[in-house]
């Protein structure tokens, strides 16, 4: 009822001033980002609310992220900084990366757009800017980076043509040809008599990107892609049912019960839960953190430890930067970790799980991840 | 081998690989050797709990059944798992953990799975564990390879740690094998202790153990090699306790399965 009542006075001022009418809901998105998609992360977004409203916003994956600020700006007179009025909206990014293709698209809305009753609409502009395309020779950005319109037009016309970012396959820094890309989506709100005071934020919501050309070292991946960093993702290892029993309980023991673990070790503290493990992908420093940790699985289970089918297991893992040897200057014994003998096959399935994790989330070297253990 | 310290134990981790066993015949009445690992809780080592493998012969079937069992509190042999018909060679891993702090039961892990808890024993912590093998029914006509059984004990910091050394003592009876005895009482026990240096001491990584097919005559008058047969330099004080300890297994033995 509130609603209705606020359009009615609205409408009203329609009449008198010709702007703002209420308008139907944004087109779909255009390019390679569906309807569906779009719809499905923003209405997680919402659920997101608190993390979306930041700056940075939340991402909910490597390849999805969004920003919605609900704004309310108040401008002010130049001379006596009395206010003058104000502007509310809603800013919207919705930004889609690519596995398989260096491209990030960014669909941008600003939705639910008024100013109070004492402005003219004329005179009442607001100007979305995209920034972090200028002077980059290792990137192209299409679409409109710099959008201005009057309050009521973008009640009329919310969204605006859809950004897309593509780099080159071959641009970028060795070894995987990575290119970093800071987005910013910024606004200047306007009420332009001349007397008043502009209000400038250039950089209100910042996107972090990154295009890569991994190939094969990323492990089980596709050659080349785009990813936020933003967002931190999470292996996830069931206990039960997944063929990887006994590394799960492996992990689940480091993490939760590391009185059942060795190296044995006064306040042991295993990262990966709530401290972010980091993707290690020199094959020397790999190598040397399995040898200290089969030297832990000979001292406790002597040298017939592989008896039967079974292999040493550590975690973390060889593969990142707190594995046994490297996070601890090769001082294994002092190890936050742990290490045992497990069925080779769960061993073998565990680790296709995690090169497909890599994978799947275009891990780089030192990228950080989660581990969860799932009941 | 039988560890005895002033220092306080709150939990013990015991590791070997099981090992094929060979029984010279078939047995016409339920023969089980046992790698046991008990752990008193009590001075008097009256109260205890305890873990490991037995390994049945009954017929001429043979069946690998880890278990753990709380003497303490009568409440018999528990089972883990069902029983192999043969062994997978693997190293199996025991441990018994405080089911909290300052707790009088402990949590028994099996492959570092959660297999049982332990009813109220009268203190939460020990000095004293034995380890090693029990044999009942058939001595003589069996044998099996090398067994290192890899103990160490929880201590106050809830770190896994080795025993001294010094704080253990083994004993390995050994059957009358002199020309002309029964061959079914015939048998010995080749065994060692292996150590690692630590700083001043020496520290037991493992407790090992052959026990070769061997007849009568064919060895008796072949003197133990230095080291293997340790209880003979065990001390007067060390016999006592090794043999009270000895009664206590046998007494135990009756109430197994």
């Amino acid at each position: 009822m509130t609603r209705k009542l606020l359009y009615s006075l609205v409408a009203t001022l329609c009449l008198i001033t010709g702007t703002i009418v209420p308008a139907s809901a944004a087109s779909p998105a255009a390019g390679p980002i569906t309807a569906a998609a779009a719809a499905d992360l923003r209405q997680d977004c919402e659920a997101h609310r608190n993390e979306a409203a930041g700056q940075r916003g939340w991402a909910r994956s490597r390849f999805e992220q969004c920003h919605r600020q609900s704004k309310y700006i108040t401008l002010y007179d130049t001379n006596t900084l009395e206010p003058k009025g104000h502007f509310e909206f809603d800013l919207w990014t919705l930004a889609f990366a690519y596995d398989g293709t260096r491209r990030v698209d960014y669909v941008i809305s600003v939705e639910n757009a008024k100013q109070s009753q004492q402005l003219n609409d004329q005179w009442s502009l607001l100007t979305v800017t995209f920034t972090g395309c200028a002077s980059r020779t290792d990137l192209t950005c299409t679409g409109p980076q710099e959008v201005e319109k009057t309050i009521g037009d973008w009640y009329y016309q919310p969204h605006i043509d859809t950004i897309s970012v593509t780099s080159p396959d071959t641009a970028g820094a060795a070894p995987f040809a990575t290119v970093g890309f800071d987005a910013s989506i910024g606004i200047v709100a306007e009420y332009r008599d001349g007397r008043t005071r502009p209000l400038v934020d250039s950089s209100s919501q910042v996107n972090r990107v990154r295009f890569d050309s991994a190939g094969s070292a990323l492990g089980n991946g596709k050659y080349k892609g785009t990813v936020f960093l933003d967002h931190t993702p999470t292996l996830v290892l069931p206990l039960t049912g997944a063929g990887i029993d006994e590394e799960a309980r492996h992990v689940d023991d480091a993490l939760h019960h590391t009185e059942r673990t060795f190296p044995s070790s006064l306040g042991k503290n295993v990262p990966g839960e709530t401290r972010p493990l980091h993707r290690l992908m020199d094959a020397t420093q790999r190598s040397s953190n399995h040898s200290a940790s089969v030297g832990i699985c000979r001292n406790i289970w002597g040298d017939g430890y592989a008896a039967g089918g079974q292999e040493c297991d550590e975690y973390p893992f060889q593969s990142t930067y707190e594995g046994s040897a490297t996070s601890t200057n090769n001082q294994p014994y002092t190890w936050n970790g742990s290490a045992r003998p497990i069925n080779g096959d769960h061993n073998g399935a565990g680790g296709t799980k995690l090169a497909n994790f890599y994978g799947a989330n275009r891990i780089l070297d030192n990228d950080a991840f989660y581990v969860k253990v799932s009941p | 081998m039988c560890a005895d310290q002033s220092q306080y134990m709150y939990g013990v981790f015991a590791t070997f690989a099981y090992p094929g066993v060979t029984f010279g015949g078939a047995a016409s009445w339920p023969v089980d050797f046992y790698n046991e690992t008990e752990f008193f809780t009590d001075d008097l080592m009256t109260k205890s709990f305890a873990f490991g493998l037995d390994v049945r012969r009954q017929g001429t079937a043979t069946t690998y059944q880890p278990y753990w069992i709380d003497y303490t509190n009568f409440s018999g042999y528990r089972s883990i798992g069902t029983a192999a018909g043969g062994s997978d060679l693997k190293v199996h891993t025991f441990m018994a953990i405080p089911s909290c702090s300052g707790c009088t039961t402990w949590d028994i892990f099996y492959d570092y799975v959660h297999v049982g808890t332990t009813g109220g024993q009268p203190s939460p912590s020990s000095h004293h564990l034995m380890t090693g093998w029990l044999l009942t029914g058939m001595y003589g006509p069996s044998s099996f390879p090398q067994t290192r059984n890899r103990v160490m004990f929880l201590d106050g910091n809830y770190q896994f740690v080795r025993f001294d050394r010094a704080a253990t003592s083994v004993r390995a009876p050994a059957g009358d094998c002199s020309i002309g005895a029964h061959p079914d009482y015939c048998w010995r026990f080749d065994t060692a202790v292996s150590t690692a240096s630590g700083g001043t001491a020496q520290y037991v990584t493992s407790w090992d153990v052959t026990k070769p097919m061997v007849q009568p005559g064919t060895f008796a008058t072949t003197a133990p090699e230095a080291g293997q047969r340790a209880a003979q330099d065990a001390d007067d004080e060390t016999d006592q306790l090794v043999e009270r300890a000895q009664q206590i297994v046998d007494q135990r033995l009756k109430i197994r399965r």
